[in-house]
């Protein structure tokens, strides 16, 4: 597997594992992508700053809808709030995609949870059959995030364009997560899958979920994936909090999602549904 | 006075030490008493809220508040409204610049904030020419569909 060649490179060679040889080859991806074939424009870059800003670039100038930017290094690619999210060929695999919808901002309600299935699919056909989504889309494995979307919206004249920004961790180099300099508990797809799915395959893998699910999002939205991704919560029933700039919004069991994506969470008073925040476990014991 | 800025104050007295505050701006009075000082949970009780947003009254540092609101006036202006339910942002991360300043001369398509609801952060942009006359919303807040955010004159 070119996972496996890429260690050996990276352990023989440490200086030079930015080698070519991890780049996404657009040509040998396209033969990968199946009934998608021809609907997606990727252009594989060995290095940027960030794939979503990128996009959205491009996206002023005409890209249509299909297009993808994947790249080796992001030296500033961005999660929610500008919160960093780092990267580099070994241990991860960043792109973004550029979307376009029908209608208004209304039509995109559970958008970025429709993503999180279309990951979670996609690696159980890898063979990571145990990766759990996080309202509103985090995976993750084991109560660690093992990956994270962002979904930037601007208004067209009549459509609304999206690009979606996904970041996978692959491998976690140990002294990184030994010494605590992720925010929160982080895994990697290499806890749950040995050895690691080429990365060729497991994106084309990822680009035919998304087609498939984008595409019935549009026509429906998310209501018809609601039950799928219940199933893969993480949390389901479980005590949670939610918290809005570092300050406790509300306190309660976690329901999982309505049928348009808001979380459902059910405090002292009642099933109470939110649309933003940071949801966390509330562990035993804990205030 | 709004109940954002009402809660911007509960939360000002909550994390600080005192145990009242009485605040008068124009013709508006509010004036917040913290009754117990026990371990801090963050829970309001707001009378004029509605339903739902509602904690239980049995916390213990629960904050009451007692208001005489009166609208402000706002200016006169074109109202740019949210097109979402969500979150405001102001800026387009945390420490960055803000999109726009009171004053600011904007034009049709400018981007004015960003509103967050479940991980999409939408653009949204000006729907009018003009000088920034008013922001409505404070930046991190919580805004409904069709609330007005800024007045564009």
């Amino acid at each position: 597997m070119a996972a496996y060649i890429l260690d050996d490179v990276a352990m023989i060679q440490p200086s030079n594992a930015a080698l070519p040889v991890a780049l996404i080859d657009p040509a040998r991806l396209q033969a990968l992508l199946g009934p998608a074939c021809g609907r997606f424009d990727v252009d594989a870059l060995a290095e940027c700053e960030s794939t979503s800003s990128l996009l959205l670039d491009r996206a002023s100038h005409g890209a249509p809808a299909g297009s993808v930017i994947v790249a080796d290094r992001q030296s500033a690619g961005r999660g929610r709030r500008g919160r960093s999210w780092l990267s580099s060929p070994e241990t991860s695999l960043t792109f973004s995609l550029l979307w376009r919808f029908e209608g208004g901002v209304d039509r995109l309600a559970g958008l970025s949870l429709a993503v999180g299935v279309a990951l979670a699919r996609a690696l159980a056909a890898c063979g990571a059959s145990s990766i759990n989504l996080k309202w509103p889309n985090d995976l993750l494995f084991d109560d660690a995030k093992l990956g994270g979307i962002l979904v930037e919206l601007q208004g067209e004249r009549s459509s609304m364009l999206a690009v979606i920004g996904i970041g996978l961790n692959l491998d976690l180099p140990i002294e990184e997560a030994a010494t605590g300099m992720f925010a929160q508990p982080a895994a990697s797809l290499s806890q749950t899958v040995s050895p690691l799915p080429d990365r060729h395959e497991l994106l084309a893998k990822i680009l035919i979920e998304l087609a498939l699910v984008l595409d019935g999002f549009s026509q429906r939205g998310f209501s018809a994936l609601r039950d799928e991704w219940q199933t893969r919560h993480a949390w389901q029933n479980r005590p949670v909090r939610l918290l809005r700039d570092g300050v406790i919004e509300k306190e309660g069991i976690c329901r999982g999602a309505d049928v348009d994506g808001a979380l459902l969470v059910e405090t002292s008073a009642g099933l109470e549904r939110c649309l933003s925040g940071d949801l966390s476990l509330r562990v035993h014991g804990q205030d | 006075m709004d109940l954002r800025k009402l809660k911007k104050l509960i939360d000002l007295v909550e994390e600080s030490g005192i145990t009242e505050l009485e605040v008068t701006e124009g013709e508006e009075k509010v004036r917040i008493v913290k009754h117990s000082t026990a371990a801090a949970q963050h829970t309001y009780m707001v009378p004029q809220a509605t339903h739902a947003a509602m904690p239980a009254p049995a916390a213990t540092a629960a904050t009451a508040l007692a208001t005489a609101a009166a609208e402000p006036s706002l200016p006169e202006g074109h109202v740019v409204k949210s097109p979402m339910v969500g979150t405001f942002y102001r800026s387009a991360s945390p420490g960055s610049e803000a999109f726009i300043e009171i004053g600011a001369t904007v034009t049709v398509g400018q981007t004015l904030c960003i509103i967050e609801a479940m991980k999409l952060l939408n653009e949204i942009e000006s729907d009018g020419a003009g000088i920034i006359k008013a922001i409505l919303v404070e930046n991190g807040q919580p805004v409904e569909f069709g609330e007005p955010l800024f007045i564009i004159g």
